[in-house]
Parts: structure tokens; sequence; C-alpha cells
């Protein structure tokens, strides 16, 4: 183990005041400085200013409207924003704004001028020194200074022509820029590649489906060419372990998503959590929650690491609530499988297998004239980052209970791109509090309606922070669940929450639809 | 205003057909794709059962012969048939119809409007349901009767009665797995809302409010009772709440049904004309 890569250091910030990329194995308190915050995944804050007993009167600061210069709306903010030096960053497809983290005014806001791709979501920037990145709908990695915004290079990262897409908040890691893609309107495959951050010059590229005879992984597909267009997209922000120096993310869906004749086999590495080197893009080891997945479940969802207890073992765990309706927990030095469960009710499986892996019920695939399968496209879960407390021992996640019925379209030996879709039917959607130790829930807030799509975050303060289904952000009792604080947002939350602590005041930042809103626990007035 | 009209009439009609309507590639892939010409990519299809099929297969997906062109590079990087027609004219694809550099620029654009409309076709969203009137309408009736309790509910020669005729079997489908539209998510059934969410509220030591829900969640709620009027309260321990969801049976049948009680309810629907 290379001595370097464990040192944690104690100051957050360097002295340049600039973010120091190594520092991150810590959960920050006084910056949020990269997606998750820190590198692991948790979305927990060491903060307890606000707390259980006070966030009754958790009070607005601020709002800001995002404000994309063509006349306003239609903006969603999906990314979770970065705040340094009291400066936040977001960004949404094809802009990026800087704003005062004390007023909530803009400092500057750049435009990408777009070429096309899939305008779905961007979720964030992240920082290197004085540089910011992001990635853009129309296949690009761009790098922007933090003072004011100016555009510095541009890295093509994806092919629009073969209808890639990118949408991931880029991770720093040392000197590599990691960058993950997406697209699964036609069969291409997925990849995880790092850039220079000075360059943005490619460092490596890693495939997450075999691309030549003999690849690992290659046995699990009916042919080179299936395989070659297998899919398995990298668009969630991986989590890392310095000690480990691994990077962890998830796969996307196999390629033709729904119809799969042509694809027999487990389909490796899709719908995979796969553990990776930061320095050469070589796989340590892979773990797939969804073998010969027929139902768009992309098991991209934020792998967690967790320091933990396993049977009264210190274990280094690593945790994932999938868009399948499955809970893992695994070894993250090995990728060993400790626990499968479901976090919501399922009807798409046999069984689960001796090394963890649900393994599909062959009936439940995909008909012509349809199969009822929960959950339905959209998932257990999606995108939306949960959040693991240590203090509580509980993994929180927003959570869908939803039927769809799943049609073939093209019954042909070779389907390609969309040879089926689902139709939503009915759905329920709740806050799901998971024992990691155990698997069980062991609280569980149902939501009036349907269909969240938030993230959560975690405090110290005893607190969990999500929205449910009618435009509420809601404080809860990390420990039993009960509603402590809310405010009705006018519309649903659309990304991750964050906190940090600024000028002896601890805020908590979420988005709605355009909308950033800054809450605050305010001093008394001297 | 006219365009609120508009707008509103195009959603209807996009919903009347069954489904949300959009071009094929809209919104996916480069904005300066190429978008097919529907009399040139006729053409352009006699051209490729003439010089290209055999090779490349009845959808272009490929065969031993010859490679996968929905997938092909080539074609994927091809604008207005010039990249196509470039590799025909100098490329070692020694072994076409009609020889190399031999067929016109006019025809490589026509193959080239063909091949884009086939790529567009295997894009999310352009394909549709085939048919789901697999099942068999005497188990269906059985099912209705007995396990499915749904006669406790419907007759066929009462509110159900010309459902078959009503709605496509495939909305017929959707329609009795859960017959309110839902509030996100892709659903395309369409058809109306059917019978609302009933709330009764009854604050401390007060009278009862009966009405229909306009809005329920943790800390707040809604109706609109007989008169019309519309009265909300913040829910407290004092407030009791009772919910009354119709279709709440409908909701609980989606963890009993097997797929092929579904086929069978399907057709057994179907016949009620
Ligand atoms: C006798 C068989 C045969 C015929 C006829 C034929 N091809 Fe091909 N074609 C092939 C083979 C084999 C390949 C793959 C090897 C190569 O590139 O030459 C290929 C490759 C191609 C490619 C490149 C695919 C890639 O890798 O991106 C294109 C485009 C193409 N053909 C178009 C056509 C068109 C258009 C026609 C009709 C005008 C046609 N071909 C007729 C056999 C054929
Ligand atoms: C407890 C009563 C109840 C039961 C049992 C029940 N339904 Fe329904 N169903 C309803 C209600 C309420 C509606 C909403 C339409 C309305 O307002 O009448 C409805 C709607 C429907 C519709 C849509 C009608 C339309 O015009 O769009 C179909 C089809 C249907 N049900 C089929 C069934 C089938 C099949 C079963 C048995 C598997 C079943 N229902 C069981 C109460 C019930």
């Amino acid at each position: 183990m290379n001595a370097l890569i464990v040192v944690l250091f104690s100051a957050e910030l360097s002295a340049q005041g600039l973010p120091d990329p190594t520092a991150l194995a810590k959960a920050p308190t006084s910056s949020w400085p990269t997606y998750n915050g820190d590198y692991s995944g948790r979305r927990f804050s060491p903060l307890k200013q606000i707390n259980t007993a006070n966030v009754h009167q958790l009070s607005l600061a601020w709002i800001h409207r995002a404000n994309t210069g063509g006349g306003g709306g239609g903006t969603r903010l999906s990314a979770t924003p970065i705040q340094i030096n009291g400066v936040l960053y977001f960004s949404a497809p094809d802009h990026v704004w800087a704003v005062d983290a004390r007023t909530g005014r803009e400092i500057w806001h750049y435009t990408w001028q777009s070429k096309g791709g899939l305008h779905i979501g961007n979720r964030g920037v992240a920082a290197y020194h004085n540089w910011l990145y992001f990635e853009t709908p129309d296949c690009h990695l761009v790098a922007l200074n933090m003072k004011d915004g100016k555009e510095r290079w541009r890295r093509q990262i994806c092919d629009l022509d073969k209808f890639y897409f990118a949408t991931m908040s880029p991770l720093v890691i040392r000197n590599h820029i990691v960058t993950g893609v997406s697209g699964d309107d036609l069969d291409a495959p997925g990849y995880i590649e790092a850039h220079d951050p000075e360059t943005g010059d490619l460092q490596w590229r890693t495939y997450t489906v075999p691309m030549k005879a003999g690849d690992p992984g290659i046995e699990s597909w009916p042919s080179l060419e299936a395989a070659q267009h297998g899919g398995g997209m990298t668009w969630i922000t991986p989590t890392y372990d310095p000690e480990l120096n691994l990077i962890y993310f998830g796969t996307g869906n196999p390629q033709p998503v729904i119809a799969s004749k042509g694809r027999k086999g487990d389909n490796l590495f899709t719908e995979s959590i796969l553990a990776v080197n930061p320095d050469n893009g070589k796989m340590a080891w892979y773990f797939q929650v969804s073998p010969h997945d027929t139902h768009d479940w992309d098991g991209v969802e934020t792998p967690v690491l967790i320091n933990g207890e396993i049977n009264g073992q210190k274990r280094r765990l690593l945790a994932q609530a999938s868009r399948n309706g499955f809970f893992f927990v695994l070894d993250r030095a090995t990728g060993k499988n400790i626990l499968t469960t479901e976090f919501v009710k399922t009807n798409w499986t046999s069984d689960v297998d001796k090394i963890g892996r649900p393994i599909p019920n062959p009936a439940k695939e995909l008909q012509i004239d349809g199969a009822l399968v929960t959950p339905n496209q959209g998932g257990g879960t999606n995108w939306y980052p949960p959040s693991f407390s240590p203090d509580t021992g509980l993994f929180y996640v927003n959570a869908n209970r939803a039927f769809s019925v799943y049609y073939i379209f093209d019954p042909s030996d070779k389907p390609e791109g969309w040879g089926g879709n689902d139709r939503s039917v009915y759905g329920e959607a709740m806050l799901q509090a998971i024992d990691y130790k155990t698997g069980k829930i062991r609280w569980s807030r149902k939501w009036e309606g349907q269909g969240t799509r938030g993230g959560v975050l975690s405090t110290a303060g005893g607190l969990v922070f999500a929205g449910d289904t009618t435009g509420n952000f809601i404080a809860l009792n990390a420990a039993t669940g009960q509603p402590l604080w809310h405010a009705g947002l006018g519309g649903s939350v659309s990304n991750g929450p964050i906190t940090y602590e600024m000028d002896g005041n601890q805020y908590v930042l979420v988005s709605s639809g355009d909308t950033l809103f800054s809450f605050v626990m305010n001093s008394p007035v001297k | 205003m006219r365009l609120l009209i508009l707008l509103v009439t195009v959603f209807l009609v996009a919903f009347s057909q069954g489904r949300p309507q959009r071009a094929p590639g809209a919104g996916v892939g480069p904005d300066d794709k190429h978008i097919p010409d529907p009399t040139g990519a006729e053409r352009g299809k006699k051209l490729y059962a003439a010089e290209c099929i055999n090779c490349h297969g009845t959808q272009a997906r490929g065969t031993e012969r010859g490679a996968d062109l929905i997938r092909s590079t080539v074609v994927l990087k091809d604008r207005s048939g010039i990249q196509i027609g470039d590799f025909l004219n100098n490329n070692q694809h020694k072994l076409q119809v009609t020889p190399a550099g031999q067929l016109t620029r006019e025809q490589h654009l026509d193959l080239a409007h063909f091949l884009h409309g086939l790529v567009l076709s295997t894009l999310r969203r352009t394909q549709d349901v085939l048919d789901v009137l697999t099942g068999e309408a005497k188990a269906g009736a059985a099912y209705f009767n007995s396990e499915g309790k749904c006669a406790g509910c419907h007759s066929g020669t009462g509110d159900l009665k010309g459902i078959g005729r009503r709605y496509e079997p495939v909305q017929l489908q959707q329609r009795f797995l859960f017959p309110r539209g839902s509030a996100f998510g892709r659903r395309f059934g369409g058809g109306p809302q059917g019978k609302p969410v009933t709330l009764e509220v009854t604050p401390a030591g007060g009278k009862t409010a009966k009405g229909t829900l306009v809005f329920l969640d943790d800390f707040n709620v809604a109706l609109r009772d007989d008169q019309g009027e519309y009265q909300s309260w913040k829910r407290t321990p004092g407030l009791k709440v009772v919910k009354n969801d119709p279709l709440q049976l409908h909701a609980e049948m989606l963890d009993k049904y097997t797929d092929k009680n579904i086929h069978d309810i399907t057709a057994y629907l179907e016949s009620f004309k």
C-alpha cells in the first residue's frame, strides 16, 4: 500500500483556499466540495448545529432561480451543488452557474453551445484547484476557470453520432478527472475514462463490456458483436476508497434494452458494481446486481462506502440500493456479497443465488402480450442519491413500489435498440431506512401519491432531509422517521440536498425545478 | 390563449392516439442528424432490395455475408449519403451487385434516406405494442366471476357494457390493471379518471366534513364538499382523516394477478361489445 495515499489531510482547504482533492476522505463541514460531499458517497454531515431539538426553527435564507438566458423556466436542477469558499457552483444541461452562498446572487453564468444529445439532466460540476469540470449533453468534458467561468479547454468524451450523451458529475482523484457516459437509444458500449486535469488528455478508458475476443466476461455473451454493442453506461459519480485506491461505480442496462433475444447470457459487466484502480483503469473486482436484465434497471445507483461491523467484525463495506429493488452489501476489498435483500417488494426474481445475485424469473422477462412487473422501469429507486448515517447505522433511500406492464415490440431473433418498453400502471412512494447489518427496513415513511425523485442527506444532528411526492422538503428524525420540519417548495425535490457551515451558521440547500433554496439556522440578532 | 388551445389540442390528439407522439429521434443524437425523406426512403428501399439485401439482411441488421448497417459507424456518421457513397466507391467493398463507382449520387442519397429511417426506428418510443389479445375469454370470465371478485363491482352488461369497443385492446389492459391516470411516469392508457378518492375529516370535537380529495400529505389536507366548498386543515394529532379510495382493491390486485390472468381478463373484457 502506497503510504501517500492513506494520508488524510486535516485541513479541508489547502493554504491558498483552493480545494485539496486528497482531503475528501473525510466528511466536509465548511464546504461541500464534490458531488457526494466526500469520497464515501454517504452524504452524511458531522454538523449538528441544526438538530432534532431545534430544526423546527430552520428558516429560508434565500432562493435562486436558475436563469438559462432563454426567457426562464423549463430547467430542472438535478445537480448537487458544490460549495467552496462561500461560492456555490452548479449546473443544468449546457449551463454552469457560480452563485454567492451568502446572498444567492449570480456571480457568473457559462453557456455551452450545444450540438445535440439528450438534455435529460446534469448531475453537477467537479472542482480541482482553480478549475471546474462538467459534462455536456453533446459529449464533451469542459474545463472552466473557477473565478470567472471562462472556458479553459474542451475534450470530446463520447460520440454523439452513436447517440451517446453525458450527464455525470465528474470525480477528481489526485490528477485524474474521472468521467462517465450515457446513452441507451442505440446499442453502444459503456466505458469510464480518466482525463488529465491540466490538459484534458485521455489517461485511460475502461469498457464495461468485452470489446475483443478473450476479454473477461465474453463468455456471458452469445457473440463478440453482441458484447461490443452491449451497453453498460456509467452515468453516476463513483465513490472512492483512498486506502484501497479503488473507485466504485455501477453500470447501466444491457443493450438492446428490453428485447433481449440476441444477448442470451449474464451480459457482463452490465448492471454491475465495478471496483477500478483510478491510476490505470484496471478492474479489481465486479459484482453483478442484475444478471441479464430485461427491464432497464441501470445498476448505477451510488455505491455507498460504510466502515461497519458485521457479526462483531470490523469490515470495509459497500452498500447499494439498486434500481431493481434490491439492497446489496458487499466487502469492498473483494467484492464478495454479504447481504442481498429487497428494499421494496418485487415480483421479478425466482431466487437469490449462492453468490448473492437475484436471479430473474424467465416468466417476468418480457412478453408480446405484456408481463406485469414491479419495480417499473423507473425502478425501486433511481439516480437520486441515498444517504448513510454512521450514527444510526441506517441507509436512507427514496423508494418507489411501482408496477408496469412490459411489452416486447420486436420478437425477432436480433432485436436492436428499443424492441420493447413498459407502460406504467400504478405506484407508491416511500422513504426507507435500511439497517445495513441485516437489510431489514427499520422504518418506512410512506408518502401520499407516487413518484419520488429526490436525494437524501443525513446529519449528526440526528436528522434526515428528503423530499416527498407533494413538493415538501422534510427534516425527519433519523432514528424514527418522524417528520420534524417541512417547507413546501412548490414542486418535488429535484436533486440531492447538501449542508455546510458558513459564518457560524449551518445551511441546508436543496433544489426543486429551476429553483435553489437555501435554509439556515439563524443566530439570535445581537 | 389561442396558443394554449392549440397546445391542449395537440396534447389531446396525442393522447387520444394512445400515446404521446414525437418525431423519431427528436431530442437524441446530433442536432444535424440525417432526417429521412419518406419518398427518397421508398426509392432507397427498392435499391437496397436489389443491391444490398442479400448480404446486409431484410432489416439491415447484418447476415453472415454482410455487416450490421444499423450499428455501422459509416451509416451513423453519414449525412445525405456522402459517407455511404464514399464507402461504396472507395472501399474494399468489392462484392457489391453494381460495381463500385457506378451508383449515382442520387442513389446514395436514397439509400441514406432508407438506412437512416431504419436507424431512427430502433430508438426508444418508435415502436409499439403488437398484440395483447392472446388470452382465453372463457378463463377470463371464470376469473372475473370468482377469484378476481370483479363481479362484485362490475358487470359486462352493466357498467362495463361496450368497453371492448371503447378502448383499444392495449388500453383496455391498462384500464383494468389500474383505471386512474397515474400522476407520474409514462402512462398511455388515457380514458376517464373514474370515481374520485373521498375523505372524511373530523377536527377534535368538531363536525365531520366529507368530500372529494383535493390535497393530502403528512402536513395538510384539503377537500371539496358536496356544496362545492373548498376546505383545508393543518394535520394535527387531534384531526382524524379517513381516506376512501374506490380503487384500493384494484391496487391490491396487482400483487395477485398472474400474467395469464391478465391476458385472459383482457380477452374477456374485449368481448364486451
Ligand atoms: C456481396 C455482399 C454485399 C453486398 C451485396 C453489399 N455489401 Fe456492404 N458489406 C459487405 C461486407 C462483407 C461488409 C463488411 C466488410 C467491409 O467493410 O467490406 C460490408 C460493409 C458495408 C458497410 C460498412 C459497415 C461498417 O462496418 O460500418 C456499409 C455502409 C455497406 N456495406 C453498405 C452497403 C450497401 C449500401 C450496399 C448496397 C448498395 C451493400 N453494402 C452491398 C457485404 C456486402
Ligand atoms: C371494490 C370494487 C371493485 C372491484 C372488486 C373491481 N373493480 Fe374495477 N373498478 C372499480 C372502480 C371504482 C373503477 C373506476 C371506474 C368507475 O368510476 O366506475 C373501476 C374501473 C374498472 C375498469 C375501467 C372502466 C372504464 O370505463 O374505463 C375496468 C376495465 C375494471 N374496473 C375491471 C375490473 C376487473 C377486471 C376487476 C377484477 C379483477 C375489477 N375491476 C375489480 C371498482 C372495482
